[in-house]
């Protein structure tokens, strides 16, 4: 069993061009992204990380060009189409923490199952295996305002990964958070990526996400000026291990015994899930010891 | 997605924009209360007026028909399931003397019946000339004082409910627009997590007819409280005023709260205003405009 297929152009943008009124934000851009990459779009404030994320992820339609997600064209989805587009092929982590602050973190968590008709059952395990994974299990009752804005990014992120899609779009996840939790939101991540085979696109201009990227696009002044393929390096390597990722988790001091219970679960159900492909390179190194965390969780085509 | 999981979401928004939410269903509560409170009154007034007068007579119509043809009233009067009365020399005294020959009393149960009769509305069916036919209620005025709501009904109490759902709607309307307006970020986030435009459109219709059931319960509260302190207020006069004109009524306590299909008819029309001002909204709904928006936000 493996996971997502990766090394294929998952995202290609063709051509693309973003105007507002008479100011052009962008000009003919054009990317390949690969299955299973971490991607940074880096730029100043202004340089269009954002809209170039929204354009990718359906939210705003470029003034021209054509986007392609997992062989489909974005601007051509029909309405059902694209519904079932936000379902299966991406999650989006907004800037901030975008939770419901009405909803307790386990009702935002689950909230993109509610519009997937997904039982609740469903709904429920996954939810709980997910925050299990991220660290926040003890806080899934609590308000968005009753956790730290760390736990809140994790919860977002829970959100964004609650369906098991293809492509996670985070703009800016870090901006708000101390450099302690950035690290770990970034190090989650960076373990999505790994041990999903999730595509990840970061609009950020922190430096601390360079270390996990597989590719870097600067963008300026309306173009992308650079594109750098980085491949895996040995940091992220490191930190695709679960048990640093959770290690990083100071707020949970009790992670340890969660994966235990984990691993317990997953011993008595009889699964056996066979580690995945590791997303870019390298795989045999990359995946040591990750029969220990949250791999368990996902099935053969890196679905929960 | 369940119709509780759409409640649980469109309650979502209520608490979300909670003091707009209860601008909203206080200033369409508060105007409809008004109409309400006058339909209460009304009503209360014409039943406990209703209950004097019926009470004055135990609860019978007493008509007198003076006609140039008796026997075409006795007809008219048998169709309409009235009871001939003869007086006795008795009654006929306390009634101040003879009665002409062609005059004829009758006696009544039904209420709605005596009306009809009374109000010589089958003309051309009877063929009589009811210009000539004269009717008179005698030891109440029960056919005085139903007459007098209906035409009250029609004359002012009709016109002043239509003129306040009119501008209720457009209040509402309004408001609306501004609360869903004011919701892009939850609209992005939404569809971002794979919400159809559909479920959208149900959890905020479902808001809508979240924000008409608050306005319509807090516009019942109103009205009873308004009609409460009316009745508080005209509780001594109308006592006083009710026994002078009906000494042979029993003694009723004078609240003027009544219930009426109307009163029913202006809740459901409440309820009417949600959809109107969905429709009102619903270009908020379009890809084109939330993108617009984000971008705005």
């Amino acid at each position: 069993m493996i996971k997502r297929n990766n090394k294929v152009d998952i995202i290609q943008l063709v051509g693309i061009s973003k105007q507002y009124g008479g100011k052009v934000v962008f000009q003919g851009v054009n990317l390949r992204i690969q299955s299973g990459a971490l991607v940074v779009l880096r730029g100043e404030s202004g340089a269009g990380k954002s809209t170039l994320l929204n354009i990718i992820g359906g939210l705003e339609r470029p003034s021209a060009g054509q986007i392609m997600v997992d062989g489909r064209s974005v601007l051509e989805l029909t309405a059902r189409e694209r519904a079932d587009f936000y379902r299966n092929e991406i999650g989006i982590i907004f800037q901030g923490s975008y939770l419901q602050p009405q909803f307790s973190l386990f009702e935002n968590i689950t909230l993109p199952g509610v519009f997937a008709g997904m039982p609740a059952p469903e709904r429920k395990m996954r939810a709980e295996r997910l925050a299990q994974m991220l660290g926040i299990s003890d806080n899934l009752s609590f308000l968005p305002s009753q956790v730290s804005g760390g736990q809140a990014e994790r919860a977002c992120i829970a959100r964004a990964l609650l369906l098991s899609p293809k492509i996670i779009l985070a703009d800016e996840p870090t901006s708000n958070l101390d450099e302690a939790n950035a690290k770990i939101v970034l190090e989650i991540l960076n373990y999505v990526r790994a041990q999903m085979g999730v595509t990840i696109i970061i609009a950020s201009h922190s430096r601390d996400v360079l270390q996990f990227a597989t590719q870097v696009i600067n963008l300026a002044n309306g173009a992308v000026v650079e594109v750098q393929n980085l491949g895996v390096q040995a940091a992220n390597v490191q930190s695709a291990n679960p048990g640093v990722v959770i290690s990083g988790l100071s707020s949970v001091t009790h992670q340890n015994n969660n994966i235990q219970k984990m691993n317990q679960e997953v011993a008595t159900g009889g699964q056996n899930v066979a580690l995945g492909q590791h997303a870019a390179v390298n795989q045999s190194n990359q995946v040591q010891n990750l029969g220990e965390g949250g791999e368990a969780m996902y099935d053969a085509q890196g679905n929960l | 997605m369940t119709l509780r999981e759409i409640f649980r979401l469109s309650h979502r928004e209520l608490v979300a924009y909670r003091t707009r939410s209860v601008a909203t269903v206080v200033t369409v509560g508060a105007l409809f209360g008004l109409l309400l409170m006058i339909l209460f009154a009304v009503q209360g007034l014409e039943n406990i007026v209703f209950r004097y007068a019926r009470d004055a007579t135990g609860g019978e119509v007493f008509l007198v028909s003076d006609y140039k043809d008796p026997d075409l009233v006795r007809e008219r009067i048998q169709e309409y399931d009235g009871k001939i009365v003869i007086f006795s020399t008795e009654e006929l005294e306390k009634l101040g003397g003879e009665l002409p020959e062609t005059t004829v009393v009758a006696k009544f149960t039904d209420l709605k019946k005596a009306y009809a009769y009374y109000a010589k509305g089958d003309k051309t069916e009877w063929g009589y000339d009811s210009e000539k036919c004269q009717i008179e209620e005698i030891y109440s005025n029960q056919m005085g004082v139903y007459r007098y709501f209906r035409e009250k009904n029609q004359d002012l109490v009709w016109p002043v409910t239509v003129v306040l759902v009119i501008v209720s709607a457009f209040i509402l309307a309004f408001t609306m627009a501004h609360l869903i307006a004011s919701s892009t970020k939850t609209f992005v986030l939404y569809r971002s997590i794979g919400a159809t435009r559909g479920q959208l459109l149900m959890i905020y219709f479902v808001y809508l007819m979240e924000l008409c059931a608050a306005s319509a319960l807090f516009a019942v509260a109103v009205a009873l409280i308004l009609a409460g302190i009316l009745t508080a207020a005209f509780w001594n006069y109308l006592s006083t005023q009710l026994h002078e004109f009906y000494p042979e009524a029993s003694s009723f306590w004078p609240i003027l709260i009544g219930v009426n299909w109307r009163e029913m008819a202006v809740l459901v029309s409440m309820f009417m205003v949600a959809p109107v001002s969905f429709l009102l909204c619903l270009d908020q709904f379009s890809n084109k405009k939330i993108a617009q928006k984000l971008k705005g936000d």
